[in-house]
């Protein structure tokens, strides 16, 4: 199991974190909002190999 | 270790960039102030001495260390007063808004053409809006001048970490 994705991951999710509460008690809400959206892409982006390998094993797995 | 080097060079310079936009903000109430300084100092020369407007500016812009008024009074050689704002303010490196760009020159027009007493009330209610906009200049510093310098920092950390 790769770990570095679940370091990668969880720092992204940290800075994505930081960032939307400075932005949002600057008075930026929508930035805030969007800076959510961002990591959030970034995270599925990062984890699309990963999901596609998901989908394969549950397709073995059952059959499918 | 040249990952590493790379990591510490993303992080430093968007963390240079946050500190740079910060810093804009901070130089542009500073540039204000002094315009408004140096528009007092005008107001008096104005008033008082029998220069005419280019040793006047020349003499303001020495005095308060503001390269502006002399680049203008330098222009005034070969062209008329808002002319040479108006080539100056293009020119100049000093922090100012558009908006703030356009106060000064909108205040250049009424410079050297009416009468010493209207010259000195243009004076007085330019420097009204310089202040209100020195004030709004400073809320803004305040209310974003710590979010760019922490952003800037964050968002290089967010690169390294997706790039390595």
């Amino acid at each position: 199991m790769n770990v570095d994705l679940i370091f990668k991951v969880a720092g992204v999710g940290i800075v994505v974190a930081v960032l939307n509460q400075l932005l949002i008690r600057s008075g930026r809400e929508e930035q805030a909002l969007l800076t959510t959206i961002a990591g959030l892409i970034v995270v599925l982006y990062v984890l699309t190999s990963e999901i596609g390998g998901l989908f394969e094993s549950i397709k073995q797995i059952f059959d499918l | 270790m040249i990952k590493f080097f790379g990591a510490v060079l993303i992080i430093l310079s968007f963390g240079i960039w946050g500190v740079s936009k910060s810093e804009k903000l901070k130089k542009r109430c500073d540039s204000l102030l002094l315009i408004i300084s140096s528009l007092n100092l005008l107001e008096n020369e104005i008033a008082f001495s029998e220069k005419d407007i280019a040793s006047a500016l020349l003499s303001v812009g020495n005095m308060e260390n503001l390269p502006l008024f002399v680049t203008v009074s330098e222009n005034l050689k070969n062209s008329s007063v808002s002319e040479a704002f108006s080539l100056a303010l293009k020119n100049s490196d000093i922090c100012l808004s558009k908006s703030d760009r356009e106060l000064i020159f909108e205040f250049s027009k009424s410079l050297g053409s009416l009468g010493k007493e209207l010259q000195i009330g243009s004076i007085h209610h330019t420097k009204e809006l310089l202040t209100s906009a020195r004030v709004s200049a400073c809320e803004e510093y305040g209310k974003y001048g710590r979010l760019y310098r922490s952003m800037g920092i964050l968002l290089g950390f967010l690169v390294a970490i997706i790039l390595i």
